[in-house]
């Protein structure tokens, strides 16, 4: 390959735009996911039932709130956190004509050597996933439709305490 | 990406040009006898050694460790112990960004290394012998560039740095010969002198990445120089300052394991590298070239804590011309 080749530039922006090929299908669901919620506003906090509403990329979601958080209780509506969720994830292929309701998000990148699965939310907003070891990642590519399914906070830090901590 | 090797314990062997080039010179000639083309010539060496000590020292792309040498110049009696301690490493910072209409990549990039060195170097040959010539150096160099992207694959990354130094010898005279004369290699500018060094470090780093199934196969070179001049001199006759340079080119393997400890997958790889070095720095170590076979094994904490990559421990096994020796230590690396 010549440098001239090489340095006329054949990289390409990641994009969650892309059509995806294939027939509509599901490709890969019940993918158990990490990822880091930062900054998420609490929509409601119920105490009795454990669950906490937050909303994530301008999108309302509801998580269980898991054994191991302590420092939950104080918290109240319009807080900002740092939220570690675990989700559960169904990517697919869309038909043409799209049909039912819209997926959650887009697969914009796609990282199988370090199982990292960074979305695009509709609305722009973006999260990068950790993928569980052995969920599988084939098949799954840019332009995915993505269906998030919230399962619990597993580690939450509210904002005025990290900038306290930090002074 | 970033990437730091923090060396425990090491022990290298490594051929050191240094002072004792006086010892080497016949004994009618040492000291008062020296005639001002060969004070000249020992300048020049300890100039290139203070060259070579400050990028050893400094220069994030060497690392750290313990060396030894045993007079690799000619037969030329010296035991040469040699500590570097460093903390340091360069990063990519955040995802490539488009450069406008081209079908190119480009990211911040930042580069950067504190490090500390001692050397003592124990003079065996008569009649200085029993001396011993002592170099210290601290040594801070920052500086970036970008990288850029021309497919998902290739990148080029230009980078220029400065890098900043500071030497003091110490000379101690044990032999009759030395505390004769010591006074007069001071007022030479050959023993008890100081000196501040400045370089600048252009260099570009070429990196291929393969992806095999899971596993990561990074093919790069880098070619780097360092052009430097002395300053703050404690004796005006000092003379440093010159050209250096290295190539570095290595070949990485990085390969998940599919094995989880604690909450993180393990991840094992290592790479091979040979490093060519040229100018001064080859002459101030004596070293034309280093080979380097360096294992690791790493937990995956990436997109998990903070900006850190990987975690674990790596050990490196090198050889080369005069030199040979192992270290082991941290492996960390950050992503930005």
């Amino acid at each position: 390959m010549s440098v001239a080749g090489l340095l006329s530039g054949c990289w390409t922006v990641p994009s969650a735009d892309v059509r995806p090929t294939g027939e509509p299908r599901v490709i890969a669901g019940g993918i158990e996911v990490v990822g880091v919620a930062d900054p998420a506003k609490v929509e409601s906090v119920d105490r009795a039932a454990r669950i906490l509403g937050l909303r994530v990329s301008g999108v309302p979601l509801y998580y269980g709130i898991a054994g191991r958080v302590r420092n939950w209780s104080d918290l109240h509506a319009g807080d900002a956190v740092s939220a570690t969720l675990r989700e559960v994830l169904t990517v697919y292929v869309l038909p043409r004509k799209e049909k039912g309701s819209p997926p959650d998000a887009r697969v914009l990148v796609v990282d199988p050597s370090y199982r990292l699965l960074k979305v695009e939310y509709l609305n722009g907003g973006t999260v990068t996933f950790k993928v569980a070891l052995h969920a599988s990642m084939r098949g799954i590519a840019a332009g995915d439709a993505v269906k998030i399914h919230p399962v619990e906070v597993i580690a939450l830090h509210r904002h005025d305490s990290i900038a306290a901590w930090m002074q | 990406m970033c990437r730091s090797f923090l060396a425990g314990t090491s022990v290298r062997t490594l051929g050191l040009v240094a002072l004792p080039l006086l010892s080497a010179l016949p004994a009618p000639t040492q000291a008062q006898g020296i005639s001002p083309a060969q004070a000249a010539l020992i300048r020049n060496v300890i100039g290139a050694r203070v060259e070579a000590m400050t990028i050893l020292g400094g220069d994030f792309g060497l690392s750290d460790g313990s060396f030894h040498s045993t007079g690799a110049l000619d037969g030329m009696g010296a035991d040469v112990d040699t500590s570097v301690t460093k903390v340091g490493g360069d990063g990519d910072v955040g995802d490539p960004m488009p450069l406008g209409d081209l079908n190119i990549g480009w990211q911040p990039r930042l580069q950067g290394s504190m490090g500390y060195l001692e050397s003592s170097d124990h003079l065996q040959a008569r009649p200085l012998g029993g001396d011993t010539s002592e170099l210290k150096t601290f040594a801070i160099e920052f500086g970036g560039g970008a990288r850029f992207w021309t497919s998902q694959n290739l990148s080029f990354a230009p980078t220029v740095m400065a890098l900043y130094g500071h030497t003091d010898n110490t000379y101690f005279a044990y032999s009759q010969f030395g505390r004769q004369d010591l006074a007069y290699l001071q007022q030479l500018g050959l023993a008890d002198w100081s000196v501040d060094t400045w370089s600048v470090r252009p260099a570009v780093n070429v990196q291929y990445i393969v992806p095999l199934e899971r596993a990561l196969i990074t093919f790069s070179s880098d070619p780097t120089g360092f052009f430097t001049h002395g300053f703050n001199r404690s004796n005006v006759r000092e003379k440093v300052g010159g050209d250096s340079g290295l190539v570095v080119n290595k070949i990485d393997v990085d390969i998940p394991l599919d094995v989880e400890l604690y909450g993180h997958e393990l991840r094992s790889g290592g790479y091979l590298s040979r490093t060519d070095l040229f100018g001064d720095l080859k002459e101030g170590l004596g070293v034309e070239h280093v080979n380097e076979v360096h294992a690791r094994l790493v937990l995956d904490f990436l997109n998990q804590l903070w900006k850190l990559q990987w975690l674990g421990v790596g050990a490196s096994y090198l050889w080369g011309t005069n030199i040979n020796g192992w270290t082991v230590g941290a492996d960390v690396a950050f992503r930005f």
